[in-house]
Formats: structure tokens, sequence, C-alpha cells
């Protein structure tokens, strides 16, 4: 495989971590701009496991989830009252606290006769566990995919089953979901914790294909793209988000013919489908008319009540 | 089973129930009944949670749910529907049932076939059989309301508060609401109904509390009630009614 | 000791006013609409290229200069507004939110291709400095200052002594009632938006002028210290935009000061994050920013 390609395949792989960790929190009816600050403690979390204190690329993937987890955990509580707008802008202020931390975060102990680790602004050089084993960038890219697949798996059943139902039920009226019965805090926290370590996954996968980490990519134009990408894509299933980040990423970034006008393609693209699809390309509307054709298509009568026939796209229910 | 006790509620300096009090047993249908702006829906707010009482007690079952959350309210056997109704626009019919199932019983993980099989049931008694797959923005307010009816059935509750079922409907309509009602209160099912069509309270409601500038002005039998000059005064005789 | 003191609050007080003047434009918009518009920072930096362009191009003069950014930064205002406000349907706010974003991108990267080399001139105003005492004043800061005050004082009697700041007000308390009372609500939120491009293109002018240099990375740093200052003031509130401006500033300069000046950043958001939590209706706390919490849960 072309090495520009494997490693565009990368890019869209480990951004749609980012992606649907913004989903995940969109179904929940929040809007965050402060997702890369997870993206960015599972990088450095993970880095700092496998190039200074020797643990092995699993664990340090675990290690970076749960400290993104951990870390957005800490951050909802302080933005359970916060609606709407005042979340976005406390998810972006928090955010950004943590990249100027990340700044002058300086952790570095001594390896064959070098300083690894972070190194405040001048970044976290030497996060080389991949090189080290010998694998290849295709080969990692493979993993990547698989690790996404998993991740994906796990939020096709949460949406249908009962955590997924709940999500958009806040999603779309709180009020009402209160009055069912539903304990707003535990899922709103749930919801924040999931999305951050979904995030965090990301970042780790990040860190050990870079070997290198810089706070200043970890901004809020990092966090409002994977916002972005639901939008585009569509907020009716967790396909949606990839195929916000193909066509940011697949199209607009590696096909030649838009650089340097990338922008202003993806900027109007976001503003147009904001006027005529607010929720994006696959809505929920979008996404029931589907598995109303596939039903009718490739379904028998008889198996409609009993539901085998659905596909795995299917949110809610 | 209700027990609102000397209810006070205020919103920035009016005064919207002052002293109200109400009791309702188990299995009784009761209508409430009162001018625009008279208490009726910040009662029912009171009641479950959503804007607490500030003096008074509310008890359900014997419990003080004063100043429970809607959701622990819930949990303990509430629910009720909405003036304008309130249905998830962005779910089909069924996915609105599935998704109150899951918010009222903790313990349902996923949805089994019986469950499925069971909330088709309820909508096929309402007449939303046809409907079930179809996305909820698509359906009629009379069907939104139908709905509503339905999800408050789903987790099987000892109450149930309706607001205006028959709000915006047509006599046809209406008649089809209260035969409804009338089914789920055949069924030993406890229930305030807050209604204007006095023709379905009358026929629904075996007594009837009547409130007018947030205080109870009349409680008692139906034949009782609509006889009282007072009710008549504040409610009646100022609007025409069929 | 307390020389630096004061010296620094005056520096946190004269850079907090360019702050000030930001926020302003930022909270007429959110005051009357409902909404945020993250493009406001872009647009202004788009004006500030119009008018760098003059200067550099055709060397013209002051006036030229600041009267080609204020109609770079309404013309780019009013494009924002049609696109992200007007043709979004009232009430989504979050929908603009995202929108307004999208059209920042476009801007910035207009203004990188138009002017591939980054870091531009921009010709100064008041190239003075006073200096009374032990402390040391510039001049560009003192113009700012007075600015900031004038339009104040202007916005102020124009909100509460015309006919079309009544109508503005009506239509920031209740836009369906003000539709009602025939009030053309359309063209008075149009009208409010291209006040506020243009209070941001004075701001921007002086901002570059005082800088003598503009690039397009000050589309994000006004977007950012208008933000912080109008929440920090309270959401929607005038005063609370000169007084967030001004808390910002001296924040900065302390904490720049005492802490070192990788810490200047992190103090405005970690009292930003503060605000957010403790005390989301700002120093200016008004009663509609609650309603305006509620309305805004929808996207």
């Amino acid at each position: 495989m072309d090495e520009y390609l494997v490693q565009v395949l990368s890019n869209i792989g480990m951004i749609s971590f980012l992606a649907l960790s913004a989903y995940i929190l969109l179904i929940t009816g929040e809007i965050s701009f402060g997702q890369q600050a997870f993206f960015a403690i599972g990088a450095y979390a993970s880095g700092i496991a496998t190039a200074m204190w020797g643990w092995g690329f699993w664990p340090g993937l675990v290690w970076g989830a749960a400290a993104a987890g951990a870390a957005a955990f800490l951050l909802a509580w302080p933005t359970l009252r916060m609606r709407g707008l005042f979340f976005a802008i406390g998810t972006l202020a928090f955010a950004e606290m943590v990249r100027l931390i990340f700044e002058i975060f300086r952790y570095q102990v001594e390896i064959d006769g070098e300083l690894v680790g972070p190194n405040g602004s001048e970044g976290f050089r030497g996060i080389r566990y991949i090189f080290e084993q010998d694998i290849s960038a295709f080969h990692y890219m493979l993993l990547i995919y698989a690790v996404l697949a998993g991740v994906l798996a796990l939020l096709f059943v949460i949406e249908r089953t009962r955590l997924g139902a709940i999500w958009r039920m806040l999603g779309e009226d709180e009020l009402l979901a209160e009055t069912e019965g539903v304990n707003r805090t535990y899922y709103k926290v749930l919801a924040t914790v999931v999305a951050g370590a979904v995030a965090g996954i990301g970042g780790a996968l990040y860190a050990h294909m870079n070997t290198y980490l810089e706070p200043k990519i970890f901004n809020v134009m990092l966090g409002v793209h994977s916002l972005a990408y639901g939008l585009i894509g569509g907020l009716g299933t967790a396909f949606g988000p990839l195929i916000g980040v193909g066509i940011d990423i697949g199209l607009l970034e590696s096909a030649r013919i838009f650089s340097g006008y990338r922008m202003i393609v993806f900027g109007g693209l976001v503003a147009l489908l904001l006027i005529f699809r607010p929720r994006g390309l696959l809505d929920e509307a979008a996404v029931h008319a589907l598995v109303a054709w596939w039903r009718n298509t490739f379904s028998s009568p008889a198996k409609r009540s009993g539901g085998s026939g659905r596909p795995p796209e299917r949110p809610g229910a | 089973m209700l027990e609102v006790e000397r209810v006070s509620r205020s919103f920035g300096g009016v005064a919207a129930l002052t002293d109200v009090s109400l009791e309702v047993g188990a299995g009784e249908v009761v209508g409430l009944i009162g001018p625009n702006g008279s208490g009726k829906s910040t009662l029912l707010n009171v009641i479950t949670g959503i804007s607490p009482a500030e003096r008074g007690v509310v008890r359900f079952d014997g419990r003080d749910v004063t100043s429970l959350r809607p959701d622990r309210t819930a949990a303990l056997g509430l629910t009720r529907t909405f003036q304008t109704p309130r249905v998830l626009h962005r779910m089909t019919v069924l996915e609105n049932l599935s998704a109150a199932l899951f918010a009222g019983s903790p313990k349902v993980r996923r949805l089994r076939k019986a469950d499925r099989e069971r909330l088709n049931g309820l909508l096929e008694e309402c007449g939303l059989g046809r409907r079930v797959d179809e996305l909820a923005s698509k359906l009629t307010l009379p069907e939104q309301r139908r709905l509503e009816l339905v999800r408050t059935l789903v987790s099987d509750p000892k109450l149930i508060l309706l607001d205006e079922p028959a709000g915006g409907m047509t006599p046809a309509e209406t008649e089809g609401m209260a035969r409804l009602i009338a089914e789920v209160a055949a069924r030993g099912r406890t229930c305030i109904v807050i209604e204007h069509k006095i023709d379905m309270i009358s026929s629904l409601c075996e007594r009837i509390c009547v409130l007018d500038f947030g205080r109870v002005i009349a409680d008692g039998t139906t034949r009782e009630v609509l006889e009282d000059e007072a009710v008549l005064d504040a409610y009646l005789g100022r609007r025409d009614i069929a | 000791m307390i020389v630096d003191f004061v010296q620094n609050t005056l520096d946190g007080i004269f850079v907090g006013s360019s702050y000030s003047l930001l926020a302003i434009g930022f909270t007429l918009i959110f005051g009357v609409m409902r909404r945020l518009n993250l493009s406001y920072g872009p647009s202004i930096m788009l004006g500030t290229f119009a008018g760098t362009l003059l200067f550099v191009e055709f060397e013209a003069g002051l006036l030229a200069v600041a009267a080609a950014t204020l109609a770079g930064a309404v013309l780019a205002g009013v494009y924002v507004e049609r696109v992200c406000f007007w043709a979004i349907r009232r009430g989504a706010a979050l929908a603009s939110m995202v929108s307004s974003f999208a059209i920042w991108m476009q801007l910035e990267e207009i203004v990188t291709v138009v002017f591939p080399d980054r870091t531009y001139p921009f010709p100064p105003l008041a190239d003075f400095a006073l200096e009374p005492g032990p402390f040391f004043v510039r001049g560009d800061h003192l113009v700012m200052f007075a600015c900031a005050a004038a339009i104040t004082v202007l916005l102020h009697l124009l909100l509460y002594r015309t006919r079309f700041g009544l109508a503005l007000r009506a239509v920031s308390r209740n836009p369906a009632a003000a539709a009602f009372v025939g009030i053309n609500t359309g063209l008075v939120l149009f009208s409010a938006f291209a006040l506020a491009s243009a209070i941001g293109g004075v701001a921007g002018y002086l901002i570059a002028a005082a800088d003598q240099q503009i690039t397009p990375f000050f589309g994000l740093w006004a977007t950012f210290k208008g933000l912080i200052a109008m929440t920090l003031g309270g959401m929607g509130s005038i005063p609370g935009a000169i007084a967030g401006g001004l808390l910002l500033g001296i924040i900065e300069a302390h904490s720049g000061w005492y802490l070192g000046t990788e810490y200047r950043d992190l103090s405005a958001y970690a009292v930003l994050f503060a605000f957010l939590v403790f005390r989301p209706g700002g120093l200016f706390a008004q009663r509609q920013t609650l309603r305006s919490q509620l309305a805004a849960r929808r996207v």
C-alpha cells in the first residue's frame, strides 16, 4: 500500500475517535468544544507509560483511556449545571487550561543516557514503542482500525440498548426524560466519562504513531473540527461522524486540488449543512428511512416483529 | 394515595398556588378544572417535583415527596402528560415507548421480544397500531396526545396525571380520548385529569376539584361541584361551554 | 513593590480596555440575538487586513485605513449574519454557533490565500507615551481607553434615547411580541449585527494600530479575548463587557508578572471557568441570561 495512503487512512482512523467522542455528547444534547483535552490526556498518559515506565502498548492504551475518562469524570461535575452555550464555553476553557498546563508540564527521566518525557512547550519526544517493536505503518493502521471497530461495536450495542435510548431521550427533551424517571446527573456524567475515554484511546494511538507530542496541536481547532464531523456526517448513527471525518480528511485535506482552499470549502460545507440539514447527512430521519427501506427489501414480513432482520445501525430501541 | 397539604408556590412574587389541599384515594378519577392561569398545571408541576412547593407538603403513598426531583417521583409510580405534548420527535412511536420503559424500569437492559409485543399491544389498543414505526414528528396532535397517554402506562404507574388530554381536539377525537381514559380508569388506575371540556370531565370523573386564582374553591362530587354557585361564577359563567 | 503593583494594574486596565472594546460588540450581538458569534474576531481580522492592504499597496492615510478596516469588518459581519444567523431558524443557538465557527475557518483561509506573508505592518495612530511619576502609559492605550468610554456612552444613548434603541431592546426581550407590534425584527437584528461589527472594526483598528502589525492569528485572539471578557462581565450586558474586559486585563497583567508569562492565559481561563461554575451570570448578572440558558438547551 502507498505510504501516503496509509498515513491518510491512519489519520482518519485516529481522528474518528475524537469525532465519536464529540458525537456521544452531541446525542445527549451537549456541544463540547473541549474533547481535544481528553485526546491530549490520553496521548500523554499512554506515552508516559510506554516510553518512561516501560509498559507494553496495550496496558498503555488502557491507561491512556482511563486517565482521560478520569479527567472527564472530574470535569463532569462542575459542568453539570452549565447548559447550552455555557457548557460549550466551559469545556472550551477547560480544554485550553489542559493545553496550557501541558505547555508547562515537565516530567523527564534519563533512559539510555537520554532525557525522555514531557518537556513543557518543547513537547514530548521519543514515544518509540511502535518503532522499537518493528511494527510497520501498515500494520499499525490495521491496529487502529481494529480498535476503532471495537469501539464502534460497543457504541452500536449501547445504542440498541437501555443506555443509548436514555442518552438520546436526554438529548431531545431533558425535562421529559426526568419526569419519566431518568436520573439526569448519572447519565450525563456517564456520557462525559465514556466520551472522554473514547477520545483518550484516540490520543493514545496518536501518540504512538507520531512518536512526538506538542501541546499546541491539541488546540481548540482540533476540538471544533471533531464536533463538526458529527454535524456533517449526521447524528442518527455512529457512522455519521466517521463520514464527516472521511469527507474532511479523506477528501479535502488529502485531495490536492483543494490544497490552500480546504478551509474555504470545509467551512462553507458545514455552514450549508447547518442550514439545510441541521443534524447532518445521516440524521435520525434519514437513518429511519434507510432502516425501513432495508427491512422492506431484505426481510420477510414474518421477521418484522421479531426484529432479527434489522441492520446494526438502528438507533435507540 | 396522594395527599397535597396546604401547598403554596409563587413565581417572581405572583402567587400561582395558595394553600392548596387535595386528597386522592386509590382508584379515584378526579377532575381538576379552573380558568386559564388558575394554577392547574402548576399543581401538577408541584406534585411531580418539576417546581417543588415553597410551603406545604405533598405525600404520595404515605411518603413525603415534597422536595423530590421528578425522576424520584417517577420511580415511586407517578407519571404524567403535558399540556403541550412532549414526544421525542426524532424517534419512532415504538422507540418513544421503549425509551419510557427504560427510563421507568431500571432493570430492563434491552428490549426483549415480550416487551416489544407488550408495547405493540398498548399501541394497538389506543389506535396507534399502524403508526408503530413512524417517526413521532409525523404524528398529528391527537395522535401525539394518545402516544403520551400510552406512554404513561408503560411503566405500570400508581398515579397518572393528565394535563388537558383532549386539548385542541375535535368533538369526535375528544370522545375517543375520553373512551381511552375511561378504559384506563376501568382497570383501577388512579388518575387526575385537567380539562376544560366539562362534558368529558363529568362523564369520566365522580369527583371534581376547582381551582381559581391558585386557590381551591370547590371540591366534591361532580354533581355538587357543577351546581356550585362559586364555581359557576368563577368558571362556567364566564365561558361558553359545550 | 507597590510601584510594580500599580504599574501592572495600570497596564492591565489599558490592555483591558481593548478587551472591553471587543467585548462590547460581542455582547451586543449576544444580547439581541441570544446567540454567540464566534466569527466575530475573524470578521474584524478581515477588516484590519483590508486596512493594511490600503496602507501597504497605496500608502493610504490614517483615515482611509480606518475607513477600510471598518468597512471590511462590517462587510464580513454582514456575511456572517446572513449565513449563520438569518438563514438558521431562531432558537437554534448552538447551530448558529457552530456555523459561525465554520465561517471563521473560511474567513481565515481567505485572508491567508490573499495575504500569504502572515505578518503585515499597520500604521500607528498615537505613537507617544506619558510618564506621570514612576509610571508609564502608552498613548495608543490612552486612546483605546477613551474610545471604549466614548462608545459605551454613545451606545447607551442609542439604546435608551432613540426609536431604534427601543426597537432593539424590544426585539431582544421578546422577538415575537416585538414582531406583533409591527417591528421589523429581521431588519433590527441585521442593523444590530452591522453596528456590532462596526464597533468591532473600531476595536480592531485601534488594537492593530497599537501593535503596528497584523497577522491572521488576530481573529482567534480577538474572539477569545472578547468571549472571555463578555462572559466574565455577564453575557449580554454592556457595562458587564467593560468591566469584564478590564478585569481580564488586570488578571493577565498580574498573573503574568507574579507567576510568569506561561501562567498568563492559564489564569485567565481558570478565572473564566470559575465564573462559569460559581457565577454564570458574570459580574453584572442579568435575569435574562437564565432564560437564555434555557433557550439554548436545544440544538
